[in-house]
């Protein structure tokens, strides 16, 4: 199956003049205004920008737990009518379910599987977030960087076509961050799964992605969209590194 | 307040230290929840060995041991233990599970519970033994009678309790539920019930204890068997020791079955977090 540049428009995530208002005691409150995005499928997409700024509202709408929004949010060309299994998510607080074993908690995104793939998917990626030996585990006997990587292989787990992060790795120390960091980046590339990380290192961001989404609060709108078009393994210490690391940080202040 | 205290000269702290000494004198762990029970016996020992109260009135521990083993030993307790654990049991079994379907499907629909809330409150509000008359015109003295009344008196707890686990489900936990693409049934099994179980829990123990409070006056007032008809009739032969002994054996099966509850339900949360 080769993919041509017709099919990756009509299979990626099209975000068409998307808004969001909540209401808060009866008043409204803008969220998100005006948010135009295209995802391509495989890409990786990182997301900048200050606390309170949408950033997870936009997660929320594009996995469909947002019902009543404005706008255009499509996948493959199929609009977004609810959560479905293609599309995972890593929520900034883990919500593993704490009755859950670590292992029952990855099992239960992978319902009605055969019995030796969700085992073998379990392990799998019980090993790639390196929590060998705490397979039995429960939630509460995990420290909050263990919980954020049960978390995410919960997710993995799943092998969603596009999988968001919501600041999944604030929460670990900087070696297994950056273990992490990498895993999931191979991942994405080597199944082409496509990601959209939230986080507030901006160094990493323009590292791993294809583009780097700013966003600016009150209401929430996309500053800047700045592609990178590097190669990978990409050297920080680059020219043009550098200069694109600039135009975020400059994108990120108002 | 504050002056007094700092008053407190320096040489009281040995007799402050010799207190908390004697504090710390505890007696093993396991045997703390027997110490209240045996002071209260003791209390009761002196009161009737110095007659404080009429024989008739307050009958000394001893005599009512006597008449425990008498009712034990001519079967008597036994027979009138037994119908009420059937009837407890028969009501507990009807009121729970009619209550807990009544309350999973409040708790899951709005709507339902929209309809049926108003009439359901209303009638909680009826004190189970309201029921006795209208119940006693309809059914006589038959067994029914009391099952119902002890149906009811648990209904009401178990369907609040039950609906109340449901609604008070984190969102966060049903949002991971919708992702993950559980089905109906894993939803169920997988969230629902062990989110709810601490709530359900306590509904479940409050409907056990209203269940005898429900069985023990139903049976004072409308049967010619059973614990409570027992007490009843040893009030009348003014004969207390029968009722003491009646009192003892419901409190004791009551015990029994809230500790039954108990660790049930901490088999069913091994996951919790130790506290
Ligand atoms: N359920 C909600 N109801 C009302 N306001 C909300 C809700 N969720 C988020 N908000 C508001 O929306 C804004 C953006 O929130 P969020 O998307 O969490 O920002 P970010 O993830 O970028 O920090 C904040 O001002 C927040 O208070
Ligand atoms: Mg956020």
């Amino acid at each position: 199956m080769s993919l041509t540049a017709d099919t990756d428009a009509t299979r990626g995530l099209r975000i068409r003049n998307v808004g969001k208002t909540y209401r808060i005691e009866g008043r409204p409150l803008p969220v998100l205004q005006n948010i135009h995005l295209d995802i391509g499928p495989g890409e990786f997409v990182g997301i900048v920008g200050a606390s309170g700024c949408g950033k997870s509202t936009l997660l929320r709408l594009i996995i469909g737990l947002e019902a009543d929004y404005e706008g255009e949010i499509a996948l493959g060309g199929d609009p977004i009518g609810g959560p479905s299994r293609e599309r995972g998510i890593v929520f900034q607080d883990h919500r593993l379910f704490p009755w859950l074993t670590v292992t029952d908690n990855i099992a239960l995104g992978l319902e009605g599987l055969a019995a030796a793939e969700v085992r073998e998917r379990i392990a799998e990626n019980i090993e790639l977030v390196g929590l060998q030996g705490f397979e039995n585990a429960y939630p509460h006997q995990l420290s909050g960087g263990m919980a954020q990587r049960a978390a995410i292989a919960r997710a993995l787990a799943m092998r969603p076509q596009i999988l968001v992060l919501d600041e999944p790795l604030g929460a670990l120390d900087s070696l297994t961050r950056v273990r992490l960091q990498n895993e999931l980046f191979r991942i994405g590339r080597q199944s082409r799964m496509t990601m959209v990380l939230v986080t507030h290192d901006v160094e990493e961001a323009v590292y791993r992605s294809d583009k780097v989404v700013v966003m600016e609060p009150r209401p929430g709108r996309i500053k800047a969209t700045i592609p990178v078009h590097l190669d990978h393994p990409r050297q920080r210490g680059s020219a043009e590194f550098v200069n694109l690391r600039e135009r975020v940080y400059e994108a990120l202040q108002y | 307040m504050n002056v007094r205290l700092l008053a407190i000269p320096r040489a009281s702290s040995g007799a402050r230290e010799s207190f908390r000494r004697v504090l710390s004198l505890r007696p093993p762990a396991a045997l703390l929840p027997f110490l209240l029970p045996l002071l209260v016996l003791a209390a009761w020992q002196l009161a009737a060995s110095r007659a404080l109260l009429p024989v008739q009135i307050l009958p000394p521990p001893a005599l009512v041991l006597q008449t425990l083993v008498d009712l034990t030993a001519s079967g008597d307790i036994v027979a009138n233990i037994e119908i009420s654990l059937w009837r407890i049991g028969i009501g507990i079994a009807i009121g729970c599970s009619f209550g807990l379907a009544l309350g999973t499907v409040m708790g899951l629909s709005q709507t339902v519970d929209d309809y049926i809330s108003p009439l359901f409150r209303a009638l909680a509000q009826i004190p189970s033994l309201g029921w006795v008359p209208i119940l006693i015109l309809i059914f006589g003295l038959d067994e029914i009678v009391k099952y119902l009344i002890i149906a009811k008196a648990c209904f009401v707890p178990a369907t609040i309790a039950m609906a109340e686990g449901i609604r008070n489900i984190p969102r966060a936990y049903k949002e991971a539920a919708t992702v993950l693409g559980l089905s109906r049934s894993a939803t169920i099994r997988k969230l629902i019930v062990p989110a709810a179980l601490p709530t359900i829990f306590g509904g479940l123990r409050l409907a056990f204890s209203n269940a005898w409070i429900a069985l023990i006056v139903v049976e004072m007032l409308a049967a010619q068997e059973g614990v409570g008809y027992m007490m009843v009739w040893g009030r009348t032969l003014f004969q207390t020791d029968i009722v003491i002994a009646g009192m003892i054996v419901i409190g004791v099966i009551g015990l029994a079955m809230d500790a039954g509850l108990r660790r049930l339900e901490r088999r069913l949360r091994r996951w919790a977090v130790p506290s």
